[in-house]
């Protein structure tokens, strides 16, 4: 086993991840993340450690999905009848629920889609989503609050939908 | 500014949490890199060095093609004008003899 392969193995999901929800669509995804991966064999003399590496997959990964989704120039447009009816809150995860989420914020621009895809999938602070795209810190958290007040209301308004 | 944190926050914090955790390629990544290190020396793998790999490839394999056909239609090309040639003799022979006879025919005439 060698240490590229390695590296591949402990980061696809997270590259491809990040590509599959960005651009809902797996073949597209899958060919970002081999490029991802392609540019990190290139380079991965410059990169030494866990740290640096990760970080590296994200930006990368990052802007190559937002270049992707520009190439392809389609942003989902959802209409609320495409939404199914998430079914009743329980504690545990609600498939049709996430699968709403996923779609409204694959409706999202593409850099405030980013923003929300590396806080919730990534798990990761303003600021560090501001060191991987390149932008300023305050940028990063006022996508973060329109995204989610933009979430909260399509949100809102399909509740009333169904409810009518 | 961040949004203001009541219930309904905390409930899309966790939802979109969930709905966008990670999730599994259904393919292997790390094969690509035994690819990689097999054909190809690292610093060699950019997409033009792939497109001009490609490029060789497809070349090599429609380069004896395209010699086969135009030996093919040159061949064609030779047995054609041969065929001409040929055609062109026999008809200069016929025309040659035909004279003769007519002459012959005069001859014959005059010395009447």
């Amino acid at each position: 086993m060698n240490g590229f392969t390695d590296i591949v193995r402990q980061h696809q999901s997270m590259v491809f991840s990040l590509a599959y929800h960005f651009l809902q669509d797996r073949p597209l995804a899958e060919d970002v993340t081999q490029d991802v991966f392609l540019q990190l064999y290139r380079e991965q003399d410059s990169l030494t450690t866990e740290n640096h590496i990760r970080f590296w997959l994200r930006k990368v990964a990052s802007h190559r999905c937002i270049d992707a989704a520009r190439r392809r120039k389609i942003r989902p447009r959802l209409g609320l009848e495409e939404i199914r009816e998430p079914a009743a809150r329980e504690n545990s995860p609600d498939p049709i629920l996430s699968e709403t989420l996923r779609k409204i914020v694959a409706t999202l621009p593409e850099t405030p889609r980013m923003v929300v895809l590396l806080r919730y999938q990534e798990d990761m602070d303003p600021s560090e989503i501001a060191e991987t795209i390149g932008m300023p810190v305050a940028t990063v958290k006022s996508h973060l609050h329109r995204s989610l007040t933009m979430l909260r209301e399509k949100m809102q308004r399909l509740k009333k939908e169904i409810v009518r | 500014m961040m949004p203001p944190h009541n219930p309904d926050d905390i409930d899309l914090d966790l939802e979109l949490r969930q709905a966008l955790r990670r999730v599994e390629p259904s393919r292997d990544f790390s094969a690509l890199s035994y690819a990689l290190q097999s054909t190809a020396p690292r610093g060699w793998t950019s997409s033009r060095g792939l497109l001009a790999l490609a490029a060789a490839i497809v070349l090599m394999v429609s380069l004896p093609a395209g010699v086969v056909q135009y030996q093919a239609r040159q061949q064609r090309r030779e047995e054609a004008r041969a065929d001409l040639i040929k055609a062109l003799r026999i008809t200069r022979s016929k025309l040659e003899k035909t004279q003769q006879m007519v002459v012959r025919q005069l001859d014959r005439r005059n010395t009447l």
